[in-house]
């Protein structure tokens, strides 16, 4: 049994708007219970009162976004109809600000301390959790112009001695200002950097340019194949050193693109690269010629991606590595393209190959569907997907998206999708 | 701008046993349809007042809150999802004029774009910390209309 008196906080006009419901998905509860519990048995990792990692990250204007170590939840406030107390046992008269004023209060209300509960706030809206997809996005904005080329490679040297003197600072954009600006968890923020290519150059984020990428990339591959170096226990100095002495190519950052395709292991120097992704790197850096309007055949593509990757590599050459970022345009009538094009293939069977990374469309859903359905009038499930991945979060909400931007249509074919607004 | 949510590492004073184990032993919820109506007069007044008196019987766990001549009659029930009480670790010192200026703007865009909460949380100072001080799954839920008590009883 249970009898106790109910009363206002001596503190509540103080404590009113200082507390807050968040509503936790079931992992999210999870994580926060668990970290509790072993803050609970450990007193060692008291000062460290940050636990589970919770962030909320977000600049003025943007929506709020709240981060674990590895995931990205959008904030969303939903307003109650019912007013919900939140009751606590009276604060200690030593915490509270002006003692000697609510004190007074706070004796006459209380007969018997361990007898009242009192309202600390009143609230009347909850704050709702849904996974999203981290906005990294914004990246590629905040990057524009900071490229890392093969001509930075001597302009490093000079922008830090300007640096050291006082002037010359550029416009630069820091690890630490991606950290606190981009809407997005440690872990993704960092994937992020990876697939995206960004370099970190004396702690700023330098996006390297494709070109240069596939430059060094394919001067590793004919190192490797020089030395006769087996590529899953590479020597990770001696790579790097022999580029920087020949090339010129920072060993810093001829690292960090080691770290990207394959596991560095600098203790043992040992670099275990994926010939694989390198490979795709440089299938994909010949690729970004062919842009949409200016296709190049099949076999024609191949011959060349073959001829960069060295007779050693040419096996792994196969057309499903680009997959993930490639629009095929198959025979004519499947596709929707420009009269100038059209024209161009003749052929009807030759499969031509046209570069279209979904890292550079819309990451608004309506713009990224529009864009979509303008290259192509209609697509396949397996053709379309690949460019939905990196604005949905899952499965599931990949196919919601396609229900209500694109319309499903049954022919003979099978399934096709189609924009909902048609544009013709 | 990062603001970090931690967790309550400090225990703060343990509720009555019969409202501890509800759910959370430092904090229980209590939703009211409605709201509790104060009249003040100035802002303050009504610290440290008595509300009612909140009991719980044993056998069948039924909470009842007696305010004035009204009788609630509710039940203890179970959150859909649970529900993690935020406090704001460092409140608004001296300065707080001009920053709760800043706020209601926020505040005003933020409805009018009915976007995300949070934001009038970072449209605060950066040193602004909420922490975890428990996660709740059960509350004390009063949803029927106050029943008039002609005579008290005792």
């Amino acid at each position: 049994m249970c009898d106790c008196n109910l009363s206002f906080s001596s503190t509540s006009s103080v404590d009113a708007g200082s507390y807050k419901f968040l509503e936790l998905p079931p992992e999210l509860a999870t994580l926060i219970e668990s970290s509790i519990s072993s803050l609970s048995t450990s007193s060692s990792s008291q000062h460290d009162g940050n636990y589970a990692g919770l962030k909320i990250k977000g600049v003025h204007g943007e929506d709020a976004v709240l981060c674990t170590a590895d995931k990205t939840y959008s904030m969303r406030s939903v307003v109650l109809s019912n007013s919900v107390l939140v009751v606590t046992q009276p604060p200690a008269p030593t915490r509270s600000g002006s003692p000697s004023a609510t004190d007074g209060i706070h004796g006459e209300a209380t007969v018997d301390p361990s007898d009242t509960v009192v309202i600390r706030d009143t609230l009347n809206e909850i704050i709702e959790l849904a996974p999203t997809v981290p906005k990294l996005y914004k990246l590629n904005a905040l990057l524009r112009g900071k490229e890392y080329t093969d001509s930075s490679v001597d302009e490093d040297v000079v922008s830090t001695r300007e640096t050291a003197d006082g002037h010359g600072e550029k416009d630069w954009f820091s690890y630490k200002d991606a950290l606190s600006q981009i809407q997005a968890s440690d872990g993704e923020l960092e994937k992020g950097l990876k697939d995206r290519r960004i370099l970190i150059v004396n702690g700023y984020l330098r996006p390297i340019t494709p070109s240069f990428l596939t430059h060094i990339l394919e001067l590793a591959l004919n190192l490797m194949v020089s030395l006769s170096l087996t590529p899953s226990r590479a020597p990770v100095h001696e790579i790097a050193s022999t580029l920087a002495d020949e090339d010129e190519i920072p060993l810093s950052v001829t690292h960090q693109i080691m770290a990207w395709f394959g596991e560095v292991n600098l203790r043992e120097d040992k670099w275990a690269a994926d010939v694989k992704l390198i490979v795709r790197e440089i299938g994909l850096g010949l690729l970004r010629e062919h842009g949409l309007g200016s296709g190049i055949e099949n076999d024609a593509f191949l011959e060349k991606w073959k001829t960069a990757v060295s007779d050693k590599f040419e096996d792994l050459v196969e057309m499903e590595l680009l997959s993930v970022r490639i629009l095929i345009s198959y025979p004519l009538g499947n596709v929707l393209l420009s009269a100038s094009t059209l024209s161009a293939y003749g052929d009807d069977t030759t499969t031509t190959l046209q570069y279209f990374p979904a890292s550079q469309l819309p990451a608004d859903p309506p713009a990224r569907f529009a864009e979509l359905f303008l290259t192509r009038t209609r697509w396949r499930t397996d053709d379309i997907t690949p460019f939905l991945s990196d604005i949905a979060v899952n499965t599931k909400d990949r196919d919601r998206l396609l229900l209500k931007y694109a319309r499903a249509v049954n022919d003979k074919d099978g399934l096709w999708y189609t924009a909902r607004a048609q544009y013709t | 701008m990062i603001i970090p949510i931690t967790l309550s590492t400090s225990p703060g004073a343990k509720l009555p046993s019969g409202l501890a184990k509800i759910s959370h032993d430092e904090v229980v919820l209590i939703e009211l349809q409605g709201a509790l109506e104060v009249e003040t007069t100035k802002p303050g007044e009504h610290d440290g007042k008595v509300v009612g008196r909140l009991t719980i019987d044993e056998v069948t766990s039924k909470p009842k809150l007696m305010i004035g001549h009204h009788l609630l009659e509710g039940k203890i029930a179970t959150l859909a999802k649970p529900l993690a009480v935020l406090h704001r670790a460092s409140p608004p010192h001296g300065t707080s004029d001009a920053m709760d200026c800043d706020q209601n703007l926020d505040r005003s865009t933020v409805d009018a774009g009915q976007m995300g909460a949070g934001f009038e949380e970072t449209g605060r100072t950066s040193d602004n910390q909420w922490e975890i001080i428990a996660v709740v799954k059960k509350k004390i839920l009063f949803s029927n209309r106050p029943m008039p008590i002609v005579k008290l009883r005792g």
